[in-house]
């Protein structure tokens, strides 16, 4: 069986990286091989101590986009020396670099390359943020409209198949409660589906616990009192009462929402169970859509 | 004259870069909103295609040409303003092709036409990731040239790293550099020209390959357009390296932002390191969206629960403030990691609660900042 991949994409700051994190671990507990590829050529190495304290300690797979170009010529000419050749060539780079649609196309083989590989199993993407999500899934169309015949032509056709087979490629398009625009994430599902990408239930990640009742929270927001503990208090939980109503917003569009809280004591003072609890309930989910 | 050259009436820039979600764009607007209020005329571009910039300001939508924004009331003899604009990739592109063909004695506007209708050139020019940073330079060239601002603030997207944007001058003169473009320009003389018969052979070895891949159509389409273009890349390159010049020089800063996490700090970190090691001049770090409530050591503080508090609320208050705890200490140690590798207070903003559109709102962001001039006098410059 070939493998499956969840390109996962949304704004910046939205915890895209810390989503694939929880997602290839829930797989990886689920007995699943998975790779987690990074798109972004430049690694958060700083931030793995805390991974490692949640229990998140995995290391990405970097695109390493020249040797992705090589593979990508290599698979093209079935011969690793025409490749070496071109690449040694300054005129090479100019025109792979002024031919739009190519640097994308090499990292979507890359990544078609590296799920190959793993054959059954979960290859997670650490995808690029909503404004050049679609841009990236686009290239096989952008390069055919260019070019229709060679080996390229050839190449970005068996892309376009792999996006378009919701058994194989789907997308997973994050939020937090903060920065949500029901219409914006809208239109970025409807941007990746133009292009044939299926797409799973949409995440609302870092969501505050609402603790008190509703009485707690009017006595919360009248009490008279600005004691930093109350006044704390009060922004904790009007945050969280904010999230709620922006879950229940999300749920009446699409039922099937999936709702990741934010995780308190970030830097490690936690244990990551709720971390775990997260990536299980995160994985069920995803894999469970596939199928 | 040259926009760069010393002693030439200069624009002060403002750059406000860091990783996504960190609320850049709010605080451009709220440091543009509070410039404009104490007199500066000034322009706040953001390159970012999301409309955050102009929800933020409360506009319909921003186009490539500055709209002004009605910033109330002006006190009396305050001849400051406000505008806002958005990079529109493909007409400054346009715009450069029409002005730089018809500069040019070797290329006229038949040549503007011909470059603009290559597909090619379309697709480059559409294209936000491979124009965008090239493009921020010819507009903010523009905008300097124009001698219509004080004051010019630029919010970078957060998907399109700062290093992307500064390379963006030394790529293209490096591409202009290769044998390549002469190569696509004229194949046959480039080759022929200088050197070996082997130099030769290679090239169009080089070329009948390329063809392989692409396919003939795209590659008269790439070699078309490249030769069109080399003409003009020169001068592009030209402003391109005006406006670097401009923003190494004073009074220019980079304003970086930062959550107080730790991924969000280690980014801002390492992207700080990197600018100074351009030259460029960085103002302290801002750590933006702190949590409201100051971290104490003593954890939370007992207090008295009124008679009317409703059953359950002393437990409540315990519960959310140990977790208001574990945020604050994580605040605290991050904000005090970024101050020993910066030997700098960092610039500390509260999670204030910005309604899109509402500029008072935005005065109160304005208000937890310092004024511009003390933020430039700030900034320390990399050698």
């Amino acid at each position: 069986m070939a493998a499956r991949f969840v390109y996962i994409t949304g704004k910046g700051g939205c915890g895209k990286t810390h989503l694939s994190e929880l997602l290839a671990e829930g797989a990886r507990r689920r007995g699943l091989p998975v790779l987690r590829l990074s798109l972004d050529d430049r690694s958060r190495t700083g931030d793995s101590n805390i991974r490692a304290r949640q229990g998140l300690a995995t290391t990405p797979l970097l695109l390493d986009r020249g040797a992705a170009l090589r593979d990508l010529l290599a698979s093209l000419f079935r011969l690793g020396f025409i490749a070496d050749r071109l690449l040694d060539s300054s005129s090479f780079k100019a025109v792979a670099e002024a031919a739009p649609g190519v640097g994308e196309l090499v990292t979507l083989t890359w990544i078609e390359r590296v799920g190959y590989r793993l054959g059954k199993g979960l290859v997670v993407i650490d995808g690029p943020s909503s404004g050049h999500a679609a841009a990236l899934l686009r290239s096989p169309r952008t390069v055919l409209g260019l070019a229709s015949s060679g080996a390229i032509a050839r190449a970005a056709r068996k892309l376009e198949q792999l996006l378009s087979d919701p058994r194989r490629f789907r997308s997973l398009v994050v939020a937090t409660p903060e920065d949500f625009s029901l219409n914006e994430s809208r239109l970025l599902t409807t941007e990746l589906a133009e292009l044939g990408v299926a797409a799973l239930p949409p995440v609302l990640n870092a969501v505050y616990p609402l603790h008190a009742d509703p009485a707690q929270l009017a006595w919360l927001e009248q009490a008279a009192n600005d004691d930093q503990t109350l006044v704390g208090a009060r922004w904790h939980q009007q945050r969280a009462r904010r999230h709620a109503s922006v879950i229940e917003q999300l749920e009446s569009a699409d039922r099937n929402a999936i709702v990741i809280p934010f995780l308190f004591g970030g830097n490690g003072q936690q244990p990551g169970n709720e971390a775990m609890a997260a990536a299980e309930r995160l994985s069920g989910r995803v894999l469970g859509a596939f199928s | 004259m040259s926009v760069a050259d010393p002693g030439a009436a200069r624009p002060r820039l403002l750059v406000f870069a860091g990783e996504g979600g960190v609320g850049k764009t709010t605080l451009a607007a709220a440091t543009a909103l509070k410039a404009s209020l104490s007199g500066l005329r000034v322009a706040v571009m953001t390159i970012d295609p999301a409309p955050r910039l102009a929800d933020a300001l409360g506009l319909e939508r921003l186009g490539d040409e500055p709209l002004p924004v009605d910033t109330g009331e002006p006190g009396p003899g305050n001849t400051g303003s406000l505008y806002a604009l958005r990079l529109d990739t493909s007409g400054t592109f346009d715009r450069m092709v029409d002005r730089l063909a018809g500069d040019s004695m070797t290329a006229n506007s038949s040549a503007a036409e011909r470059i603009k209708a290559n597909p090619v050139y379309q697709a480059v020019a559409a294209s936000t990731g491979s124009s965008g940073p090239y493009m921020a330079f010819q507009r903010l060239h523009e905008l300097a040239e124009s001698k219509l601002w004080d004051l010019i603030v630029v919010d970078t997207p957060p998907a399109l790293h700062a290093e992307e944007l500064l390379s963006a001058p030394s790529r293209l003169a490096a591409l202009l550099e290769t044998r390549a473009v002469a190569l696509l320009v004229d194949p046959a003389r480039a080759a022929a020209g200088r050197g070996s018969r082997l130099a030769r052979a290679t090239a169009t070895v080089v070329l009948g390959l390329v063809e392989r891949v692409t396919g003939a159509a795209l590659l008269g389409q790439v070699s078309s357009f490249v030769t069109d273009f080399a003409r003009m890349m020169e001068n592009m390159v030209e402003r391109s390296r005006d406006v670097e010049t401009l923003l190494a020089t004073p009074p220019s800063c980079f304003v970086l932002v930062s959550r107080a996490s730790a991924a969000s700090a280690n980014a801002t970190l390492a992207l700080r390191e990197e600018l100074l090691d351009r030259g460029f001049a960085v103002a302290p770090i801002v750590a933006n969206r702190l949590t409201p409530r100051p971290a104490t050591a003593a954890g939370v503080p007992k207090i008295d629960l009124s008679a009317d508090a409703p059953p359950g609320c002393a437990q409540l208050l315990e519960r959310v403030n140990a977790e208001l705890g574990l945020l604050c200490q994580d605040e605290a140690e991050v904000t005090a990691r970024i101050e020993d590798a910066t030997h700098a207070a960092v610039l500390r903003v509260e999670d204030l609660a910005v309604e899109a559109g509402a500029l008072e709102d935005l005065a109160l962001l304005g208000a937890e900042l310092p004024d511009l001039d003390d933020l430039l006098a700030a900034a320390v410059r990399g050698e």
